[in-house]
């Protein structure tokens, strides 16, 4: 077997890299020959700069990036794609103790989060301050989700509230000071601030918008032109990580594996990985699907969701692009096509 | 005498911060502001309207200095970025595309003036060269023009594709003009009939 140099694969530290973490501790990359060298950073702006600059070979990445790299309206300007959806949902949405207590919410109440939403919507008039909101990149499903639940309580994400960027990490301690009222962020920095008495779990992603892609391996179109066959078996490598991720019997060993490279309680890891999503310091209730890896093709991109990603995102920046456009950049960025030769290389089809 | 410009300064390091500070001041910079929180930095950039940033490419901060550019009625500010790694390739292609300067090896205390100096021209030109780009061409919309205009060779002249792709190639060659100027007046002229 020949040595290759290690392929360089970025990630950020969250429940949902479990895919690439797997890969990699039962040996699903050496499997198909690959030797992976995974890269963890601290924010998005650099995993992407690192991909476009080639400093990377391919990337964990907000499922909205690619396309508006390939756009270039955030930073550099690379074509990005994916042929692989790593994760779908993944994401719950935090709010202060003080606004949980002022909107006199009942945690177990459904559905839960457009009864939260609805409560503030009705207190927010009276404030007498405008009401701030973080999630942890413009182009996230984060900033999405928040949106859509705020809307869903009659609140116009624009006007109505502030929302601003924070990194994961400082969103806990924000909360608890009052710098920001609630946020949107992946696991498990949500389940976090939960254990550390900061804060409210009012919504879960899958709640707001089931299904949504979260996370995809991303490549630069160049890399993908010059190294097909690798690109492949990095797909079936972690395809094959998500399916293992999904099996129940392998759910103690995954935390363990998570809990040591992400450095980060298992007792943490396990809520949302199980679905028990502990709301506040008095509930926890079961949310289905609160994670999503594995099952009824959910790993295949889709250009229709791509498009919507790429419209809500033009909506952010106050731009409406035309259906043409929008399809032809969602063709360009995600490929189906590299699922499906996957998914037929595996003999899953 | 030199202009006083302002100067913010972000990083999560206090002893490290401290040094670079010291630096900034030495090399003439003396309106200088630390921050090493994230949630305070949105505010302070919004106060104090900085004229650059010095960031640690190490700071989690970055995507929260990238939403300031993204965000439309926002004055976007030159941002000096100094990283740890050792990866020339990187900084030059990070630099080439105008979003940032990257410093290797942290901050020289004799590099301190240039390296800011540089940040903002290059932003003041990078500034430039996007809005024209912006304007007339990105390479997508390009390849959709060419795609396009292959399509109306192939129909034209019953060919494949690849046949029309060499000879949408040849005609621009002929032409000394680049192949989506042509495939724009293929795709109008076909407009107009």
């Amino acid at each position: 077997m020949t040595i290759l140099n290690p392929i360089r694969v970025g990630y950020l530290r969250l429940t949902d890299s479990a895919p690439l973490i797997v890969a990699q501790a039962l040996g699903f990359y050496a499997e198909y020959g690959l030797n992976v060298e995974l890269v963890q950073d601290v924010s998005w702006a650099n995993v992407r700069d690192k991909l476009a600059a080639g400093v990377l070979d391919a990337a964990q990445m907000l499922a909205p990036l690619p396309a508006m790299t390939t756009m270039g309206v955030s930073g550099l300007r690379s074509h990005l794609i994916t042929g692989l959806v790593m994760s779908r949902n993944g994401n719950a949405i935090t709010i202060s103790n003080e606004l949980f207590e002022d909107i006199n919410h009942n945690a177990c109440e459904r559905p839960l989060n457009q009864t939260a939403a609805r409560l503030i919507g009705q207190r927010v008039q009276d404030l007498d301050h405008k009401l701030t909101f973080a999630v942890v990149h413009t182009f996230s499903g984060h900033m999405l989700l928040l949106r859509r639940w705020l809307a869903s309580g009659g609140l116009d994400p624009d006007s109505d509230v502030r929302i601003i960027i924070m990194p994961p990490s400082q969103m806990a301690d924000s909360l608890s000071t009052g710098v920001i009222d609630g946020f949107c962020v992946g696991e498990p920095w949500s389940t976090v601030a939960v254990e550390a008495n900061q804060g409210a779990i009012v919504a879960a992603g899958s709640e707001i918008w089931p299904a949504a892609a979260e996370k995809v391996l991303c490549v630069q179109q160049h890399w993908h032109e010059s190294n097909p066959e690798h690109h492949l078996q990095l797909r079936m490598a972690l395809m094959q990580a998500c399916r293992w991720i999904d099996q129940p019997e392998n759910h103690d060993h995954l935390i363990q594996v998570l809990s040591d490279v992400l450095g980060l309680s298992a007792t943490t890891l396990a809520r949302s990985l199980s679905g028990k999503i502990m709301l506040d310091h008095k509930n926890t209730i079961e949310v289905q699907n609160f994670h999503m890896f594995h099952g009824n093709r959910l790993g295949a991109p889709d250009i229709e969701e791509q498009c919507e990603l790429i419209s809500l995102c033009a909506a952010i920046m106050g731009k409406t692009i035309d259906r043409e456009k929008t399809l032809y950049l969602a063709k360009q960025t995600a490929l189906p096509q590299l699922y499906a030769q996957a998914e037929a290389a595996l003999g899953w089809q | 005498m030199i202009p006083a410009l302002r100067v913010m300064l972000v990083d999560d390091n206090a002893k490290r911060a401290l040094w670079v500070e010291a630096c900034l001041h030495k090399a003439g910079f003396s309106d200088v502001r630390t921050i090493s929180c994230g949630s305070r930095l949105l505010m302070e950039i919004s106060d104090w309207n900085p004229e650059v940033i010095v960031i640690d490419m190490a700071s989690p901060d970055r995507d929260l200095l990238e939403s300031l550019s993204i965000v439309t009625n926002h004055n976007p500010t030159p941002i000096v970025m100094f990283s740890h790694d050792h990866d020339p390739e990187y900084i030059e292609h990070a630099v080439e595309a105008g979003v940032s300067t990257y410093v290797v090896d942290g901050i020289q205390e004799e590099n301190v003036r240039p390296i800011i100096e540089v940040a903002m021209l290059q932003f003041k030109s990078f500034q430039q060269v996007r809005r024209e780009r912006d304007d007339a061409r990105s390479e997508l919309e390009e390849r959709r023009c060419i795609d396009q205009a292959k399509y109306l060779i192939m129909k034209q002249r019953n060919i494949n594709e690849e046949q029309a792709y060499a000879e949408l190639r040849k005609q621009a060659m002929n032409l000394n003009i680049r192949m989506a100027d042509l495939a724009r007046s293929i795709i109008r002229s076909a407009e107009e009939i």
